[in-house]
């Protein structure tokens, strides 16, 4: 898969977005300012989706997650009201979870780097046959404005493929649901229901 | 120990530096996007992200970076996803499947982990995770 | 027909002369321009879009005017009085008068309010209002901006986002009563996001994509509107829509005799203005989402008989036309059932609102996601429906039993809402009256007052 041309200045404008954004997330001082930033950076993220032709997905994470996930943040942190301007947002443990941090995306770095064939970050040389591969599918690169079937042929896969975990995910969210009323009952609910 | 680390890198950095075609490599490599850049960007996601969840006081603070890991992940499955597309599509909606997924796994994480959450500010009042050590010695 | 230069001139205002207007401009462009954008590709990504863009924010933005006019001046009707009608004629230059009077008042900020997130909020509410109305079918060919595979993706998804605005704004006031609002207003209007999302599969089933021109396309080459085959879903629509946009009888949490004002209490000025140009356009948004699912969008049965009298230059133009006109007709029977709404139902106490949304909508939608698929899977062993080549075919049998059975559905969806609520207290007063215990049915009164009636 390769990029190129408008593609390319799009995932950089992106790519640029979403580090930003997820660097203010674990910064701001301000939790409703993190969570802002987190959609920021899911946003992005959707962006990035659709260079890549995932165009429902693209659209269910905005859906789900900035629509539902991060309204269910803003309503939680808005019930639980936090004094940010007083204290402290790091914890003390901060110099050693930023190194330790560090320290393990360096690896993962090295890990995908290392792995690329007779490449490293800065060059791209991939070798003749892919490219003759990729060049002669030429409707598998065509540019992402391209209506494909991306929707029809994952509910396909969905419904064909993966049903045993579509089945169980759709237990797990109805084990989430009674779990979240349950647990998030007062003492005066409780007495009523006891 | 740490300064001969640093003098490797200084040295790497010179010699890439005085080639005179590193500049146009460079230039190359940002024109062509390829699924490695895809890659990095979200192993640089994660960690951001794990950065996060050791740094935070603030637990739903510490949620919302958990949930940045697990976008970090969803980026690397549709990167593969697209590589497979262009490979011959044998494995090429794995990685949606595995997208969708790990959403619904992680709304509801979300929501449990936020109900306990109320639960825990209601006896203690404060969200503040290095304040809730009442187990410890 | 008739004389020819009207029509010669309404085919020349077409995108092959902003195509030679490019290619004839960029004799004037430097060499890193044209190296690197072709002039076909500027003119079909940069300069037409920009000016499609154009022409539908000023028509879009001139209908959310005209529609708080419209609303005034409709609801004035309903209440047996006359609208505005001393601002210019008719009163059609209030909406200029009302947007100057909000421009110029004085911008407060509530004391100690986050300034970045208050000034955030209206912005997020008004932004997510307007991305939708790139990927709308206003009519054929070049009236839409653009056609995305997940247009309808797309509205549901950022018809989310937009609740967001709702909850910064509530939160960014500093003050109990927008907080309460703003969290009763986006738990409202998440709820009804859910019967949105639900609804909107039934429809999917006849259109097989979700892209907006494809839906109309779908209903354009089965010569019907979907209204036909899916008249509960369609109920269930138009009543979750009301309570999405959070207009009565669903805006008990921004009413003035409620909360004050809800989430918007402390916003004036332009910042109100912002909101208030959100709001209206979510209503526009969601009309014309409902007019492209099931009330056939742009298409009106007769319309390639009409255009096809015209000669073949003029076609696209005169479908453009009638296209773009009927989509604007349609939206506004929509609108006006909104407006009609409001001055109609009283409003809806919230428990009963949230009760209606989860226990009444949810199901009915999903029970009528079900019935659909049912009659349509019925109907294509039996033939009357073909599926060649991607799109739907269907005969007059076909049509036929899928109207009655769209029809006929409504009775399993009333039986299991009957199952589902039956024993609810606020909408079935018999179960309420068994449930009071008998002793307080008389009520003791002292012994030193005498009773009424001995």
């Amino acid at each position: 898969m390769l990029l190129v041309g408008w593609e390319a200045v799009f995932f950089w404008i992106l790519t640029l977005v979403v580090l930003f954004a997820a660097v203010f997330t674990v910064s701001a001082r301000n939790p409703v300012h993190c969570a802002l930033f987190l959609i920021s950076t899911l946003i992005g993220m959707a962006g990035l989706f659709l260079l890549l032709r995932a165009e429902f997905v693209a659209g269910a994470q905005i859906l789900v997650y900035v629509g539902g996930i991060l309204v269910l943040f803003l309503f939680v942190l808005m019930l639980v009201n936090t004094r940010s301007e007083v204290e402290n947002p790091f914890n003390r443990q901060n110099k050693l979870g930023a190194v330790i941090a560090v320290l393990v995306g360096l690896a993962l770095l090295g890990a995908t780097t290392y792995t690329q064939q007779r490449g490293s970050f800065f060059k791209t040389r991939p070798s003749a046959d892919r490219m003759a591969i990729e060049n002669a599918r030429p409707d598998s690169n065509a540019p992402a404005g391209v209506i494909s079937a991306d929707t029809e042929t994952l509910g396909v896969t969905l419904y064909t493929r993966a049903v045993l975990p579509f089945e169980i995910a759709s237990v797990l969210l109805l084990m989430a649901i009674v779990g979240s009323v349950l647990l998030a009952r007062d003492r005066r609910q409780e007495e009523i229901y006891d | 120990m740490m300064t001969t680390f640093l003098a490797a890198i200084a040295n790497w950095a010179a010699q890439q530096a005085s080639d005179p075609s590193f500049m146009e490599r460079y230039l190359q490599g940002l024109r062509e996007v390829d699924t490695s850049k895809f890659l990095v960007l979200s192993a640089i996601i994660f960690s951001i992200g794990l950065g996060g969840v050791l740094i935070r006081r603030n637990i739903i603070v510490i949620f919302m970076s958990i949930e940045l890991m697990l976008s970090a992940a969803n980026l690397n499955f549709i990167a593969f996803a697209r590589y497979w597309q262009t490979q011959g599509g044998l494995y090429a909606y794995n990685g949606h499947v595995m997208t969708i997924f790990i959403i619904v796994v992680a709304a509801a994480e979300a929501a449990l982990g936020l109900a306990l959450l109320l639960a825990l500010y209601r006896n203690r009042e404060t969200v503040a995770a290095d304040e809730i050590n009442l187990l410890k010695w | 027909m008739m004389s020819s230069w009207p029509w010669g001139l309404a085919a020349w205002v077409a995108p092959q002369w902003v195509a030679s207007l490019v290619e004839w401009l960029y004799k004037y462009l430097p060499a890193w321009v044209t190296n690197n954008l072709t002039a076909t590709d500027a003119t079909t990504f940069l300069v037409w879009p920009l000016i499609q863009i154009a022409v539908m924010l000023v028509v879009v933005l001139t209908t959310v005017a005209y529609l708080t006019l419209a609303e005034r001046k409709v609801s004035a009707w309903i209440q047996v009085r006359i609208g505005p009608n001393r601002t210019g004629p008719l009163g059609l230059l209030q909406p200029v008068a009302d947007g100057i009077k909000l421009l110029i008042k004085e911008d407060v900020i509530p004391f100690k309010a986050d300034k970045a997130v208050f000034t955030l909020a209206p912005i997020i509410s008004m932004v997510c209002a307007f991305i939708v109305l790139a990927v709308l079918p206003y009519g054929p060919h070049y009236a839409s901006i653009t056609d995305i595979n997940i247009g309808l993706l797309l509205i549901l998804s950022i018809s989310s986002v937009g609740v967001l605005g709702i909850i910064l704004g509530g939160w960014a006031s500093n003050s109990k009563y927008p907080l309460l609002g703003a969290l009763r207003s986006s738990a409202q209007m998440v709820s009804y996001e859910a019967a949105i999302g639900l609804t909107v599969v039934s429809a999917l089933i006849f259109t097989r994509t979700f892209s907006m021109q494809g839906i109309v396309e779908a209903q354009r080459s089965l010569g019907v509107w979907f209204i036909l085959f899916l008249f509960p879903s369609f109920i269930i629509f138009l009543v979750s829509v009301v309570a999405e946009t959070n207009r009565a009888p669903f805006d008990l949490a921004e009413a003035e005799s409620e909360l004050v004002g809800g989430f918007h209490t402390e916003y004036s000025g332009f910042r109100f203005s912002i909101f208030f140009i959100a709001e209206y356009t979510n209503m526009v948004v969601v009309s014309a989402v409902g007019t492209t699912l099931y009330l056939g969008g742009w298409y009106v049965p007769g319309m390639d008989a009409i255009a096809a009298q015209f000669p073949e230059a003029y076609r696209e133009v005169v479908l453009t036309l009638i296209g773009v006109i009927a989509f604007a007709i349609k939206c506004g029977i929509i609108l006006y059932l909104f407006i009609w709404m409001r001055w109609t139902f009283p409003r809806y106490r919230y428990d009963q609102l949230m009760e209606l949304g989860w226990k009444w909508l949810m199901p009915a939608a999903l029970a009528n996601i079900v019935l659909t698929a049912t009659a349509f899977v019925i109907g294509k062993e039996l033939g009357w429906v073909r599926s060649v080549s991607g799109t739907l075919e269907m005969d007059w049998q076909g049509k036929v039993f899928f109207t009655v059975t769209g029809f006929l559905s409504t009775f399993p969806i009333l039986a299991l809402l009957n199952a589902i609520n039956r024993n609810s207290r606020s909408f079935n007063l018999r179960a309420q009256r068994t449930t009071i215990p008998v002793s307080t049915r008389k009520a003791r009164l002292s012994p030193s007052v005498k009773p009424a009636s001995t």
